[in-house]
């Protein structure tokens, strides 16, 4: 990338520098950029047809690696994503589940030709693996393995494939070790190794991987699904070859890429010039005190072009630091979903888009600062915020205006230790992607979407819960959407999961908690709407409890509270989770862990709901009582289940008085 | 043009202004929070599993419109920290 040192600040363009020259790379020559840029474009026809079946590939690929992936993030999260590049790595078509690395996985590319371009070469039937999250991904646990496309000695593409594989063999299972101190703390990392040469599986390197991992079986599903995913799209590609002629196809790859900044910098210049602002916060390093690490973003639009610059704390000592791919992910998820969603994804929608971040902040971390959570979310929140207020300057995107919604958590996540069928294992559950989508306006989606998807994965779905206990040493008590996490405002966030898990059938078992958001809200909800509540007794785990014999008597707890007296009458302890916590040993049929997401931000004052929507957010357990009458001002009458209009009135009267009373201009001046 | 939920920028006058009540709240090249009542508010004080005040280290600053008092924004933010100037449109470049 270039970069230009501007004060303490860095300017990412997204431009890398590349080799001017043609360059021989062992299976074929390596075309100049200016070769690249010479290729005659193809008429509009021909275009649509060649750039639809490109697209199709990517996605067959994609479903592919669905197909025979066995993990629960991949197979039900969806975080799976294949895309076709140009020759030097430039993303043309993408199918992405997982908008993270809309812009990341291109680094993998110009590592392995500048790296191994000469020695040994790339040669066709060549599979290159890499998960080093400094070159182009977010942490080790996104692990990509790409290959080249030849024809007649040249190379014309790339296929890249990615999974987020949660065994990485890092000093905690599940990949995302809160204990880490370090990037050599967070596992194995592989840097561009040839899994398949020439067409062969290279078994030694795959050993490498097997070996390093606590559960090689789900870790070869994974890279067996991402090679799979490459064989499927390389037969379609080179169908494709020869059916409409390798100069036609790698035109395309490149026309593609043009028609996408076209269209992003189209958009652009239909909205107003601007600059808008939003601040966002973590609120945990390494303890023992909490600390604040903020968040601020300034992003102005001018004409067709976009600059986002970004302040930042500095890096952390724990995991929620991001390397600068890991930001740019994180960057995109907003991008690709809020701004340009209806534009092709890949490199072209970049090109009007520079980023300033602060060298050696958290968003721009040191290497070996550990970084397997990258829990900066605020600044997809951030920059989702600022789209919001953007797109209110042209009503032809009204119905597009979305509050964002990255979370906050007190959830049990990772587990590790030995599965019921006797095998070493560790992973993620997959509620983390069950999580509420932001609310819109009038014009949109109006309310969010309960237990709609994680922002970066929004194809994403869970596992059945039978399917998590068959995978998994746990029992569920229950899995539902969590009381008053929805976002409160005129239009109300979607509301997010909560369950409680117990293990099962194993004599060791380890859990790790996420914790974000118990110091202070992450980030905020827009335009009058309160942030988002955690479900009361959401993160904790009550120990010591007898659920062999409740379970024997035929109940199963259903609440916290339960669970709180059961703790008193087998003399157990509840132990409350504030802040995020290293895999710690959890006792068979007897250790509970609660856990729960909040929801997703609103939109708009909550006096400005309808109190018939209140009803219904009641009748379908969103919302309690207490909160329909505390934050919205709506009383219900609990004899007919009614909305007493009457007494609504006179709350909501009440609510606005005291906002005269206590409301003065800043500065003191009332 | 709309600038946000609850409000509008007048082309002409280039005044900020309420979309429910029709108060003009101050001139476009302004940021608006500094014109409109704001409350300092515990997130413990808003119903809800929220940071309670013993270790919270945000607050909620509610902006309230002048005229019709609708909440016009939640700023999540340090308790001393001045308005966030959040909507800043160019006035002399509007859309095409």
């Amino acid at each position: 990338m270039t970069t230009l040192v501007a004060g303490e600040k860095v300017l990412y363009t997204y431009d890398p520098p590349l080799e001017g020259k043609r360059t021989f790379i062992g299976g074929g020559w390596l075309p100049s950029r200016e070769e690249v840029a010479s290729y005659k474009k193809l008429s509009p026809v021909d275009f649509e047809i060649l750039s639809y079946r490109m697209n199709s590939i990517a996605n067959e690929a994609r479903q592919a690696i669905l197909r025979v992936s066995g993990s629960a993030v991949v197979a039900e999260g969806g975080e799976a994503l294949f895309a076709v590049y140009d020759p030097h790595g430039f993303t043309s078509s993408l199918a992405c589940g997982l908008l993270l690395h809309t812009a990341g996985t291109q680094g993998n590319i110009r590592e392995v030709l500048d790296v191994q371009g000469k020695m040994p070469g790339v040669y066709d039937g060549d599979i290159f693996m890499l998960n080093e999250p400094s070159v182009g991904g977010f942490h080790a646990c996104d692990q990509w393995t790409g290959t080249p496309i030849f024809h007649d000695g040249e190379l014309i593409a790339w296929l890249g494939s990615l999974t987020h594989t949660s065994e990485t063999g890092a000093i905690e299972p599940g990949g995302m070790p809160a204990s880490a101190r370090s990037l050599l703390d967070e596992g194995y990392r592989v840097q561009g190794i040839k899994v398949q040469e020439r067409g062969q599986i290279n078994r030694a390197a795959i050993n490498c991987l097997l070996r390093s991992t606590r559960d090689p079986a789900y870790y070869v599903l994974d890279l067996r699904a991402r090679i799979a995913g490459l064989n499927v799209a390389k037969e379609r590609f080179q169908t494709l070859i020869k059916r409409y002629g390798a100069d036609r196809v790698r035109a395309c790859i490149e026309q593609n890429i043009d028609y996408g900044e076209e269209m992003a910098r189209a958009k652009l210049r239909s909205l107003a010039d601007g600059t808008w602002r939003m601040v966002c916060y973590m609120d945990w390093d390494v303890g023992p005190k909490p600390k604040l690490i903020k968040i601020s973003l300034r992003m102005t639009k001018q004409g067709d072009e976009l600059t986002l610059d970004f302040d930042a704390t500095g890096p952390n000592a724990n995991y929620y630091n991001c390397y600068i791919n890991g930001t740019f992910g994180l960057i995109y998820v907003a991008i690709a979903s809020q701004l340009f969603w209806e534009t092709p994804g890949n490199w072209g929608y970049i090109r009007p888009i520079k980023t300033y971040i602060p060298q050696n902040c958290c968003l721009n971390a040191p290497y070996m600062t550990p970084v397997s959570l990258c829990a900066a979310f605020p600044v997809t929140e951030a920059v989702t915020a600022c789209i919001a207020k953007m797109l209110y300057t042209n009503p032809k995107y009204w119905q597009d205006i979305n509050a964002p919604w990255q979370r906050n958590s007190r959830s049990g996540v990772f587990w590790g230790g030995l599965s019921q069928h006797g095998y070493p294992s560790g992973a993620a559950f997959s509620e983390s992607w069950a999580v509420g989508t932001g609310a819109g306006i009038d014009e949109g989606r109006g309310d969010g979407c309960d237990t709609g998807g994680m922002m970066m994965t929004v194809e994403s779905s869970i596992s059945d819960v039978e399917m998590m206990e068959l995978q998994a040493p746990f029992l569920y008590l229950w899995r539902r959407e969590g009381l008053d996490t929805a976002g409160a405002g005129r239009w109300r966030g979607g509301a997010s999961v909560s369950y409680a898990t117990v293990p099962h059938n194993s004599p060791h078992v380890l859990l790790g908690f996420t914790s974000i958001g118990n110091f202070a809200d992450p980030t905020q909800s827009l335009d009058g709407a309160y942030p988002p509540a955690f479900e009361a007794g959401g993160g904790e785990i009550v120990r010591g409890l007898n659920l062999t014999e409740v379970f024997q008597k035929g109940k199963v707890p259903q609440s916290s509270q339960e669970l709180h007296k059961l703790a008193e009458q087998s003399r157990g302890k509840i132990e409350l989770v504030r802040t995020p916590l290293p895999a710690t040993p959890m006792a068979t049929d007897r250790d509970v862990a609660v856990s729960s997401f909040g929801g997703a931000k609103g939109m708009g004052d909550p006096l400005d709901r309808e109190p018939e929507r209140i009803l219904a957010d009641i009748d379908n357990k969103v919302y309690s009582l207490e909160m329909a009458r505390r934050v919205f001002g709506v009383v219900i009458d609990l004899k007919t289940m009614k909305v007493d209009l009457k007494a609504t009135e006179a709350v909501r009267n009440e609510i606005k008085a005291n906002r005269r009373k206590k409301g003065a201009i800043w500065g003191g001046k009332k | 043009m709309r600038i946000h939920y609850y409000l509008d920028l007048d082309e002409k006058t280039q005044k900020i202004k309420c979309r429910k009540c029709g108060k003009e709240i101050c001139h476009g090249s302004e940021n608006y929070k500094l014109h409109v009542p704001r409350a300092d508010v515990y997130p413990d004080e808003v119903y809800g599993v929220r940071p309670p005040r013993e270790t919270a280290m945000v607050i909620y600053h509610e902006y309230y419109c002048p005229g019709c008092y609708t909440m016009l924004d939640v700023e999540v933010s340090e308790p001393d920290a001045p308005p966030l100037w959040d909507i800043q449109i160019a006035l002399s470049k509007h859309s095409e």
